[in-house]
């Protein structure tokens, strides 16, 4: 009877329907290996925990390396002219989507594609360095973590002077490689309040860090505080700093995980990292970088590293150890 | 074979389907609504459940950051930290254990910050900020959380107040971030198209799923989802509440009250997904209805035909047992109603068969019966008509005598009384010969002894016989009998159609006072009416068929037997339709009457056979026997010699034999041949009267004019064609006819006689006969 077929027809197409509505987007899209790119400010013998980190994030959200998906990663090498080339190999594989961390790595992709998704897992200043409209709506090609540079800024300051009330010069390193690099204006109000003196020495990337602390040395400053730079550098500016006998204070974890003693800011670089890795799944799941707002980072924790203390003959006082979220024993490697 | 009524089945299955359709239709559709009902319930419950486990998570931040607000007040209440200084250690842990906490202050009572840590503002020590005004830090009543309004921090970053109040009066109030809330509810995506998001007490919205930009604007409040939510204030809403979204779609909601006051978790979903499975399970139930459905029609066809088939069979049996077939027995089934319906049947039909046969072989045996006296009765009618008709002949002899007698007595008185009183005794007798005669005649018509013999005869003898029969008796009563002369020849049997047609005459003249009776022919189709009109009295229109019929007379009530008996018209009736000619009657009551035969033209073959002689003879009224030489044959005496004495009272001059010998012997003894034979049909020793007029014929060597008379109407019929000039007669014979017929005939063979002699004068043939001829005519 053709009501019989004409009903089960429609059956069969509404549940077609059905199932097409309910899809799981993830399999539509799991039919081929999909390739993130990956661009590297360091070496590939450096440790890189934000590619660890990446990885680990990955594999949690369920992507399989070597089969689901596969990292390219380039390295610059520590070399930031290099930066630039290596963003253009990495676009010319056409991955599905670029991954990265740090801001001159970020500028480089962004120039070199205007389309390919770009994640940034871990940047500060995208906004005034143009590579997002606003956190909400990011517009462009990039997403991801950024943390607020004028935010973080301020707050180390406050935190090395209250940890070291007898310091009179406090030295602030700063990288002229880095575009939005500054003093932070509340941070230098603060200094001045306290009356204190401020000096400033400045880096080109990994370029004369010594110089720097061996100029902060010169000018007889009580305590350093690194502006907000690249990570990579983190290791150079503890081992300064130890050389130095200066106590400092950075907002990077690498720094006091490096002999650094004291750091207010993100956590391990790798749990950064691992938590960006949701963004680079929601690109590949098929959500376009403009859709997907920029997370601003404002985890803010102080870490103490207790052997760069004793090294240091510091004697922190009791507010501040109290306040520490961690204190670390020796550098993490 | 008529077509039987149909339908039965058809009713049966549209009514039981009818039943078991809207039976399973209302089953199936009130399933479907309560389906529906539940359906929307477990989606909506579904939904809750999401946002109660979202909640649930949320709750537990909220509680836990409250909570550790809290303890440090109760460490505030308990005396463990009271100064300053103690409170700001407490702080410190407060923001080690609480990353969402962004600021952390220490009020003291009167209003005053005392301390105000910050995670990314630098640390205020002894500030003394006046925030007594401030309602977010300035909880009502001691250790209740006061959360305050949600702010969005950059815009884009959810953020509120917590305050605790100790109950010395210390407020410890920390700026909190609600980052945690969004991932609470961030990475929870309710199948493809569901989210979840939170909003305060005014619909603004507090925390947005993360990643989804679904949920572009914070003020909600105009959003049916947000306000039903609102509305629902405390309790999770149970319903689900439907919207159309920003971007054009429909969604359905249910909401979930966190424990921060006036805060609400909303979980979101597309209405088309939501209810996808509400929709699969209402098509899966409409297919299995129409499925039920059509099983319940198909098994109902199936019952309906099983029942009706078997009745459709009794019906049949029935039929054919109704229609004739008695042996037919129908095939019983099964042993319930039906079957004994059919049994029942069976046990009808063959009692009707067996009355059926009773009935068969009592008919017959009746029928036997029946048949029997029928034969006998017919058997007994027939020899009753035999009688009559073996009879007729010797019945009519003694008329026959006695009228001849009467005639010649009538003839013979002289004186007035006698002859009165014989001509008394003439009319009775006449009237007695008519009556016999007409009794005899019916009966020999009726035994169907009576032969018609038809022949071509020219219509005028017919008539010129007729008219001399009659004019007498029309004179008489002062009627006058036109017969216009006719010509043609008709084919029919003369001696017959001649009595009908004397009959109607008859008839007409006694029932026509005054006025004219004529005998005409009318052309009448292929043949001729020979019509009788007479202007007397007529004969109403009811009475027309009736005076066919034997014994039926008009104006005869007291049966005046002079008036005949009234077999005159059934006699014209019989021969009519012997003769196999239509019979006409009109009439005009009080003008006249006409009855009719018609009779058909004989065809050109026999008509050419017939004389012409007849055309040129003079058939003047009143004949002249004188000198005519007839001679009479009657094997009966008494008759021979009343009729010699008859025909020499007219003039003739007679030889009376008793048979044949007889005749030829005196007739040797004459020169002269015989002008006319008169003689009876039966002779002697088994002649005939036709044999002994070939006879004289042969021995006077002429054809010699004879009558042969007779009493059976049957002699026409027996003599395969009459001999040429030979006229029947029938007893009893009416004298005056007689003596017309007579003269006729020998007037015709004295004209045939001239003629033949002028002819052979032509010829120059004299021979002795015709010197006889001469003499003759000389006289």
């Amino acid at each position: 009877m053709s009501l019989h077929t004409s009903a089960a027809a429609s059956l069969h197409l509404l549940l077609a329907l059905a199932s097409i509505a309910s899809l799981d987007v993830h399999a539509q899209a799991a039919s081929r290996e999909r390739i993130v790119g990956c661009l590297s400010y360091v070496t590939p013998d450096a440790p890189k925990p934000c590619l660890d980190g990446l990885r680990k994030g990955l594999a949690q959200a369920g992507w399989v390396e070597g089969r689901t998906f596969r990292f390219e990663v380039r390295y610059a090498g520590g070399k930031p002219e290099l930066l630039a080339p290596r963003a253009a190999e990495l676009v010319a594989l056409h991955p599905d989507v670029l991954a990265t961390s740090g801001l001159p790595s970020t500028v480089a992709l962004q120039q070199a594609t205007r389309e390919l998704p770009i994640v940034v897992l871990s940047a500060g200043g995208m906004q005034t360095a143009g590579l997002i409209a606003t956190l909400d709506r990011p517009g462009g090609n990039v997403t991801g973590q950024s943390f607020g540079v004028s935010e973080h800024g301020m707050k180390t300051f406050d935190i090395l002077l209250q940890a070291f009330p007898n310091a009179k010069r406090i030295g602030v390193i700063l990288n002229s490689r880095n575009p939005v690099h500054s003093i932070d204006p509340a941070g230098a109000a603060l200094v001045k309040r306290q009356g204190r003196e401020l000096e400033q020495a400045w880096i080109e990337d990994a370029c004369g860090i010594d110089a720097a602390w061996d100029a902060l040395a010169a000018r007889g400053v009580g305590a350093v505080v690194i502006n907000p730079d690249l990570g990579p550098h983190m290791p150079a500016h503890a081992r300064a700093a130890i050389r130095l006998g200066l106590p400092a204070i950075s907002h990077h974890h690498g720094f006091v995980e490096n002999g650094g003693l004291m750091s207010y800011g993100l956590g391990p670089q790798e749990s950064i990292c691992r938590k960006g890795a949701r963004y680079v799944h929601e690109v590949l799941e098929g959500r376009r970088p403009q859709d997907l707002p920029v997370e601003e980072m404002r985890d803010a924790e102080l870490v103490i590293n207790m052997k760069a203390a004793r090294a240091l003959k510091v004697n922190l006082p009791a507010d501040i150890l109290t306040r520490a979220a961690e204190l670390i024993d020796g550098p993490a490697r | 074979m008529t077509t039987l009524p149909r339908g039965l089945f058809r009713a049966y299955a549209i009514a039981i389907s009818a039943v078991v359709a809207l039976a399973v239709l209302a089953g199936g559709a009130l399933q479907a609504f309560l389906v529906y009902q539940q359906s929307i319930d477990a989606t909506a419950s579904r939904l809750s459940a999401e946002a109660t486990r979202a909640a649930a998570r949320i709750d537990r931040f909220a509680d836990a950051v409250a909570g550790q607000v809290q303890s440090v007040v109760r460490l505030i209440d308990s005396g463990h930290a009271t100064s300053a200084e103690a409170i700001r250690i407490e702080l410190y842990r407060l923001m080690k254990l609480a990353p969402a906490v962004i600021d952390a202050r220490h009020i003291d009572a009167a209003g005053r910050e005392q301390t105000h840590l910050g995670r990314f503002a630098s640390d205020e020590f002894g500030s003394g900020i006046d925030w007594s005004h401030d309602q977010r830090y300035a909880p009502p009543r001691p250790g209740q959380p006061l959360f305050g309004p949600v702010h969005f921090h950059r815009g884009s970053e959810p953020m509120t107040t917590l305050a605790v109040r100790s109950r010395r009066g210390d407020v410890i109030a920390v700026d909190l971030s609600l980052k945690p809330v969004h991932a609470a509810i961030g990475g929870q995506r309710i199948g493809a198209t569901g989210f979840q998001y939170i909003v305060d007490s005014q619909g603004r919205l507090i925390a947005r799923p993360d990643l989804n930009r679904v949920l572009a604007r914070s003020d909600l409040s105009d959003s049916r989802h947000v306000a039903a939510a609102i509305s629902a204030g405390g309790t999770p809403s149970r319903a689900l509440v439907s919207d159309i979204d920003g971007g054009g779609r429909r969604t359905v909601s249910s909401s979930v009250p966190l424990s921060v006051p006036g805060w609400q978790l909303i979980a979101e979903q597309a209405r088309s997904e939501a209810l996808a499975p509400v929709f699969a399970s209402l098509w899966r139930s409409a297919l299995l209805l129409v499925a039920c459905v059509s099983l319940g029609v198909g098994a109902s066809l199936w019952l309906a035909r099983r029942a009706v088939r078997r009745i459709t069979r009794l019906r049949d049996g029935a039929e054919r047992i109704g229609s004739g077939d008695l042996a037919h027995r129908i095939p019983a089934g099964a042993k319930d109603e039906l079957g004994d319906l059919a049994l029942r049947f069976n046990r009808m039909a063959e009692a009707l068969q067996t009355s059926y046969a009773g009935l068969e072989t009592q008919v017959r045996s009746r029928t036997a019966e029946l048949a029997q006296r029928k034969d006998d009765a017919e058997r007994a009618n027939a020899a009753k008509t035999r009688f009559l008709a073996a009879a007729s002949h010797d019945l009519r002899q003694p008329m026959h005598t006695i009228a001849l007698l009467v005639g010649l007595l009538r003839e013979r008185i002289r004186f007035p009384e006698v002859r009165e009183i014989v001509d008394g005794i003439h009319a009775s007798v006449r009237a007695m010969e008519k009556l016999f005669g007409g009794l005899l005649d019916i009966s020999q018509l009726d035994a169907g002894t009576v032969r018609a013999l038809p022949r071509a005869f020219a219509v005028d003898e017919l008539l010129r016989l007729v008219e001399l029969c009659y004019a007498p008796q029309a004179a008489a009563k002062g009627l006058r009998l036109r017969v216009p002369r006719s010509r043609g020849v008709l084919r029919s049997d003369p001696a017959l159609l001649e009595r009908a047609l004397g009959n109607l005459v008859a008839n007409a003249i006694r029932y026509t006072d005054r006025g004219t009776v004529l005998v005409g022919c009318r052309r009448r189709g292929a043949g001729v009416a020979i019509q009788v009109w007479d202007t007397g009295h007529g004969i109403a229109a009811q009475h027309l068929d009736q005076v066919f019929e034997e014994f039926f007379q008009l104006r005869n009530p007291e049966r005046d037997r002079s008036k005949g008996l009234g077999l005159g018209l059934a006699i014209v009736k019989r021969s009519v339709e012997l003769l196999g000619h239509q019979l006409q009657v009109k009439s005009w009551p009080g003008k006249g009457s006409m009855f009719g035969v018609v009779v058909p033209f004989a065809p050109e073959a026999e008509a050419a056979l017939l004389p012409a002689a007849a055309a040129t003879a003079d058939t003047a009224a009143g004949a002249d026997l004188a000198a005519a030489f007839v001679v009479v044959i009657d094997d009966e005496a008494q008759s021979t010699a009343a009729l010699a004495r008859l025909l020499r009272g007219w003039g003739a001059q007679v030889i009376a034999a008793e048979s044949e010998r007889s005749a030829l012997e005196q007739l040797a003894e004459h020169l002269r041949g015989p002008d006319l034979i008169i003689t009876d049909y039966r002779l002697r020793e088994g002649r005939t009267g036709l044999m002994a007029i070939e006879a004289i014929r042969r021995a006077a060597a002429e054809t010699v004019p004879a009558i042969v008379v007779t009493g059976d109407l049957s002699v026409g019929a027996s003599l395969r064609g009459l001999p040429e000039q030979v006229q029947v007669m029938h007893k009893p014979i009416d004298v005056q006819r007689l003596r017309a017929l007579a003269g006729e005939l020998c007037a015709r063979r004295d004209a045939a006689v001239a003629a033949q002699q002028k002819a052979r004068e032509l010829r120059g043939n004299i021979t002795w006969e015709g010197d006889l001829d001469s003499m003759r005519t000389d006289r």
